[in-house]
């Protein structure tokens, strides 16, 4: 009975004192003077005058995209609601069209590709198979993200989509690191193969398996990163449950793609054949041979620096 | 020669082109709010493209009506607000061309305009600047360094609230920068 008693007065006591304690607690600091928005204003308010607005082609670029972008929403909205064959095929000619701007566009690999076609042993047959290969796995590579975002992965959320779409980032820069380095090493030495301008005289000196190989390896290394457009309208087709429709729209994205990518990948291929073909004959001296080292310097410096440059971005967004 | 180095330019031309694409459209709008010291603070807002508001509907609106109650508001905070701390909520200020730190945003909030069907996140920053004699220099950037995410300013004149400013030299560039100089009236 004692120790019932002497319990109770325990536990009283820590409540009064507990109350004490948190009275005396200094108070939160006041909320900062928020002046009340009651309605969303999609204009503006009483301007100013002598207003200098500036544009420019990357805000240009930015705004084409957006448009873009409304017009596919409004064009799946309606086939979320029935199909219709007149919108089906609008929306799969709009993608292709968008696709070649949004290939031309900054980023997917060009710079990667045009260092890897300055260099030789590449022909017209890696040029096709590179495109397709690129072109393929950045868009599968979309659709598979984006069935798992909607099933697995359903709890990863907001911004987090955006952290797993940088570790792919991080992935192909490393690869990309390696296959510069090896590139340079193999230069350096001397063991990288000498430039022959006949396509079948080249494929002679690499078996075609190595080379499909090297081909699918680099493919892989930038085409891993997702497609986030494709990304992004395949979620939504999911959402309607029209994933159809969003295979289709990112079937001609890939199309696009492929033929844009082709088209720069042939152009360089040209380019460099005609900067080189007196190299065949032994006529190349002087200022055209250290063109010809230097660009295939300049190819594998750009695949390693554009390497770390991919290793640092996704990183630095993961940390 | 010539045709080699016209050739050499067109081949580096895909090097302009080295950085990522955006692929979140948002248009930015800012309000600012004046009183007696000077600058109290300004609103911001985010206007999201459809795509982009689809998959925050999705995700955040729970019971599928198109507004987001209070725990649905939570939701949108934790997932696509709270986390943009670490790149600084897209937003740079300079003060006379000085970079200043930003304030913690308040008073959050996100609603749905169902004309468009798209999402628009509005917050506050409590800039609390004062009038300087001689005009002080403001500059408002919204930038994402990973131009993942690229915003427009779509605003052609300030928007102000108050009656002791006076506001001169305004520069807004569509690529998402406001600029303006404000002092005492």
């Amino acid at each position: 009975m004692k120790s019932l008693f002497s319990g109770l007065l325990i536990i009283v006591s820590l409540f009064f004192a507990g109350i004490t304690v948190y009275a005396q607690a200094p108070p939160p600091p006041p909320a900062p003077a928020v002046p009340s928005i009651s309605t969303v204003e999609k204009g503006v308010g009483n301007g100013s005058e002598q207003v200098k607005v500036k544009k420019g082609a990357v805000a240009l670029f930015n705004e084409l995209q957006s448009r873009g972008t409304y017009f596919i929403k409004r064009k799946m909205d309606i086939l979320r609601d029935g199909f219709n064959l007149k919108t089906f095929l609008i929306i799969s000619f709009f993608s292709l069209l968008y696709g070649v701007l949004h290939t031309l566009g900054p980023g997917h690999g060009k710079l990667i590709i045009v260092s890897f076609f300055m260099r030789d042993t590449t022909s017209r047959a890696d040029a096709f198979s590179l495109s397709v290969i690129i072109s393929l796995i950045h868009a599968s590579g979309a659709v598979f993200l984006a069935v798992l975002f909607k099933t697995l992965l359903s709890t990863v959320k907001g911004l987090d989509h955006l952290r797993i779409q940088y570790g792919f980032t991080l992935f192909s820069g490393i690869l990309v690191f390696i296959l510069g380095i090896v590139y340079m090493i193999r230069k350096i030495k001397g063991i990288d193969k000498h430039y022959r301008k006949d396509e079948p005289a080249a494929a002679g000196e690499i078996e075609k398996l190595a080379r499909w190989k090297r081909n699918l390896f680099i493919g892989f290394s930038i085409g891993i990163v997702p497609c986030p457009l494709s990304l992004t309208i395949m979620m939504l087709s999911i959402i309607y449950g029209i994933f159809w429709v969003g295979i289709t729209s990112v079937l001609f994205l890939t199309l696009a793609m492929v033929a844009v990518l082709y088209a720069l990948s042939v152009y360089t291929i040209k380019s460099r054949d005609f900067v080189f073909h007196e190299s065949e004959s032994g006529r190349e001296t002087g200022i055209k041979h250290h063109i010809h080292l230097g660009f295939e310097y300049f190819g594998n410096s750009a695949l390693i620096l554009l390497g770390v440059y991919f290793i640092l971005k996704g990183w630095s967004s993961l940390v | 020669m010539k045709k080699i180095l016209i050739l050499l330019i067109i081949i580096m031309a895909p090097v302009l082109s080295i950085y990522a694409h955006p692929h979140v459209n948002v248009n930015s709008y800012a309000h600012f709010y004046f009183d007696k010291s000077g600058l109290m603070g300004m609103y911001v807002q985010w206007v999201f493209d459809p795509l982009y508001s689809s998959q925050i509907l999705y995700e955040c609106d729970l019971d599928s009506n198109g507004e987001f109650s209070g725990e649905e508001l939570a939701e949108v905070e934790d997932y696509y607000f709270s986390q943009l701390d670490q790149y600084n909520y897209y937003l740079d200020l300079a003060v006379n061309k000085r970079k200043v730190p930003l304030p913690e945003p308040v008073n959050f909030n996100a609603q749905v305009d169902h004309d468009d069907e798209v999402v628009i996140f509005t917050f506050y920053l409590p800039l609390k600047q004062e009038f300087a004699p001689g005009g002080t220099r403001l500059m408002v950037d919204f930038v994402d360094p990973s131009n993942y995410t690229a915003f427009t300013c779509v605003q052609r004149s300030l928007s102000l609230n108050g009656e002791t400013e006076k506001v001169k030299d305004v520069v807004i560039n569509r690529l998402g920068s406001i600029e303006f100089t404000f002092e005492e009236r």
